[in-house]
């Protein structure tokens, strides 16, 4: 999952590689965690609003700059999905990411900087 | 802070609570909830002496009073004026989402998530809530006499000292249990020719359900007979994630930093200051743990440019880069 969001930044590709290929293989217990899906049922709108609803139905904290996500529309999403699952289907094709913050498990949503992110 | 809830009387808050979402009144919340923990620990500290000669009732008396003047010299820190001027202005996008609580006559509590429902049945012989809808976190007071009982759907979910919480959303159930064990049992109505005096024994289980481990079903499955039922080990971080609406969270509706940062100081040891007033319109969305600095400093910094400076052990003050 990481290797994705971290190609933003393509100074370092070795690192990240490294990095992402160790988060991998020693993070079975995350993954673990992220097999655990949950029923989720949102309406697609403005990114200002459905990403809250998404907070509220996953569990999971988001937060953004409200700037960073306006104009963007997310789409709908329903039916038994990981958090992770339910939010990279929501912005599949918006110009939005989500990064997981590893320490808190919270969610920062921002602009894609890679234009096929 | 589940024992110290239980110990500390003082930090009950009113069944008739308004559901979900409490408008904002930071000063009321950490008076009533103690959520505060950290304003209760320093004062605690200098007031351990002390309270060891007091009696309980006055201990706690004294402990909410210090929480009452913590709480304001939080604030007071974390906002000054800003802060009055905040909570007279009526266009303040920011909320506190906290948990409704429901301590019932035996020593239970209960916590509601936003829209949940329960009914509340007790009697002599039995402790039985009926979830109507939405997720609810059941801390259950020992009592062999009187199982506890909480009925979802066509299932019930019986348990006698322990913690767990159940949800009832978009077709489907979730039994999650944070301690002790719970037995998941078809409820009374769905067994054929039960006489009443034998609705309250133990009934064929569907599942046992340990502590860290969690069940979701369909309602509509449990009528088939004999459906094995998958029981799944959630990771503790898992847990804690899954169960953070317990704890007080911030809604943040494009809420310029200028009121968002004096909210979550109320919350945290460590204040988060501007240092360069132009930033006072950088506009925040989204749900977060009002204890969640690291997650918004974080955002700054790599989302905006911003570059957080601690300054002493307690201070971080917000720069352009």
């Amino acid at each position: 999952m990481s290797i994705t969001y971290l190609c933003g930044s393509r100074s370092w590709p070795v690192s990240l590689f490294v990095f992402a290929l160790t988060w991998w293989l020693l993070g079975s217990t995350a993954h673990a965690s992220e097999a655990l899906k949950r029923p989720f049922d949102l309406a697609p709108g403005a990114a200002e609003t459905s990403l809250k609803q998404f907070s509220l139905q996953s569990g999971l904290e988001v937060l953004f700059i409200s700037e960073s996500v306006a104009s963007v529309r997310t789409h709908a999403v329903k039916g038994s999905y990981t958090p992770r699952e339910a939010i990279d289907l929501m912005l599949a094709n918006t110009q939005l990411i989500a990064v997981q913050d590893k320490a808190t498990g919270a969610l920062r949503v921002r602009r894609s900087n890679d234009p096929n992110g | 802070m589940k024992n110290e809830r239980g110990q500390h009387p003082d930090r009950d808050q009113p069944a008739s609570r308004p559901a979900g979402r409490a408008s904002v009144r930071p000063l009321d919340w950490a008076a009533e909830s103690g959520a505060a923990d950290d304003v209760w620990q320093q004062t605690n500290l200098k007031v351990r002496r002390r309270r060891r000669q007091l009696g309980v009732a006055v201990g706690s008396l004294l402990g909410l009073c210090l929480m009452v003047v913590g709480a304001w010299h939080w604030s007071d820190r974390g906002g000054g004026p800003e802060l009055a001027a905040r909570l007279e202005d009526p266009a303040f996008h920011a909320q506190v989402l906290l948990p409704r609580m429901q301590h019932l006559p035996d020593g239970s509590t209960i916590e509601f998530n936003q829209d949940a429902q329960a009914q509340v049945e007790f009697d002599e012989r039995r402790r039985r809530v009926v979830l109507v809808q939405g997720e609810a976190h059941f801390q259950v007071a020992k009592d062999t006499e009187r199982p506890f009982v909480v009925q979802v759907g066509n299932v019930e979910v019986r348990a006698v000292g322990t913690a767990f919480s159940v949800q009832l959303a978009r077709g489907q159930v979730e039994v999650l249990v944070s301690e002790g064990t719970v037995a998941v049992e078809p409820a009374a109505a769905q067994v054929e020719n039960a006489p009443a005096i034998q609705a309250e024994r133990p009934r064929e289980s569907l599942a046992i359900v340990e502590a860290g481990r969690r069940l979701v079903m369909d309602p509509g499955s449990i009528s088939a007979p004999r459906v094995p039922l998958e029981v799944i080990a959630v990771p503790p971080l898992e847990l804690e994630a899954r169960l953070s609406w317990r704890a007080p969270r911030v809604e943040f509706s494009r809420t310029p930093l200028s009121e968002a940062l004096p909210l979550i100081n109320q919350y945290n040891r460590v204040q988060v200051h501007l240092g360069d007033p132009s930033l006072a319109q950088v506009r925040l969305s989204g749900i977060l743990r009002a204890d969640n600095t690291d997650t918004l400093l974080r955002l700054l910094e790599e989302e905006h440019g911003l570059m957080a400076q601690p300054r002493g052990v307690d201070e971080v003050v917000l720069t352009k880069r």
